[in-house]
């Protein structure tokens, strides 16, 4: 009686058709093949903008100070401003820092540097008469030479080591 | 003569192919990135030696804006009406306050507006498009760019 059943399991045993998954895997593979573009890795620079205030020019802290008791609470006080002035074809013709000729012509690979090394000491040497940065940009300039300017800016530290985090840009009126 | 093989033809083992075929699909399920469907990859980022890559907690949100030579907004391949397309986002951002700041018109918004431009854009078109977004709320920004001149080949 059991050897009759053992030999009829045997024969009825059953064989999955793997073909028809085979199938509807390749084609999930050919799909996940032909839409799988790897995306490039990216940097970013991360800023917190709030709205600008103009600022037409320097003012340092401590030289409001000493006329106003009140204390810092102009807008634009202690403020550094780039005046930044491109050619016709976006890149920079010219840029001034504050009221002082700094670059002249195209972007060079080492002007960032300068700038960086400038801005550096105007905040080091100013004894903490600044802690904030405006750049007044003209509306031609191309972003990458925008972009390298405010890469420079945002890596300036205040005289007490503190990182300058009031960074602003506003738009210079076109000629 | 013959080889005992009255079975019939020969049935390939189809089992080890079909756990190479599953491997390799759990392999491209883990890697697709839907996400990448709104980077507009024909722009050319402008190259900063210190731009690095986003580290992020998972929570945070991102708007991603694509601005091309022309300075216009382009979001998956479509070119959108700048302010329209910000207040609506403005809007979107707005719900996920809680709080006094939920009430409140001037509170800043906690969406990062992502900023993928092209490097010869010319700044006047940037600054519509940080202008229109800081006027809604927006105030945390994350400028893209590449950080060696090979991968923006």
């Amino acid at each position: 009686m059991s050897r009759r059943h053992r030999k009829k399991r045997q024969a009825e045993e059953v064989e999955l058709n793997l073909a028809a998954m085979l199938d509807m895997a390749f084609q999930l593979l050919t799909f996940f093949i032909l839409t799988f573009r790897p995306s490039p890795i990216e940097g970013q620079i991360a800023l917190n903008l709030p709205p600008p205030v103009a600022v037409t020019q320097m003012r340092p802290i401590k030289e409001t100070n000493q006329q106003d008791s009140k204390g810092p609470s102009l807008p634009g006080l202690g403020t550094l401003v780039i005046t930044v002035n491109a050619a016709e074809n976006g890149d920079l013709a010219s840029l001034v820092l504050g009221e002082r000729p700094l670059l002249r012509g195209r972007m060079r690979p080492g002007d960032a540097n300068a700038l960086d090394r400038e801005l550096q000491n105007v905040f080091s040497l100013s004894g903490g008469s600044f802690d904030a940065i405006q750049l007044h940009v003209d509306p031609k300039l191309n972003y990458e030479t925008f972009l390298t300017l405010m890469d420079v800016c945002a890596r300036q530290k205040t005289a007490d080591g503190k990182k300058i985090e009031k960074l602003s840009f506003i738009e210079l009126k076109a000629k | 003569m013959s080889h005992g093989g009255d079975s019939g033809g020969a049935e390939p083992n189809l089992t080890p192919m079909l756990d190479m075929v599953f491997q390799l699909i759990t392999f491209f399920m883990l890697v697709i990135n839907f996400k990448s469907a709104s980077l507009d990859l024909s722009l050319k980022l402008p190259v900063i030696g210190s731009a690095r890559p986003l580290e992020t907690e998972g929570g945070e949100d991102f708007l991603v804006l694509n601005v091309n030579k022309q300075g216009e907004v382009v979001i998956y391949g479509h070119v959108v009406p700048l302010e329209q397309y910000i207040a609506n986002e403005a809007r979107a951002s707005r719900r996920k306050l809680t709080g006094a700041a939920a009430s409140d018109p001037a509170a800043e918004l906690p969406t990062t507006v992502v900023i993928r431009a092209d490097r010869g854009v010319a700044f006047k078109d940037l600054n519509r498009v940080f202008t229109e977004c800081q006027k809604r709320g927006f105030r945390k920004f994350a400028l893209k760019a590449f950080n060696m001149e090979e991968q923006s080949a």
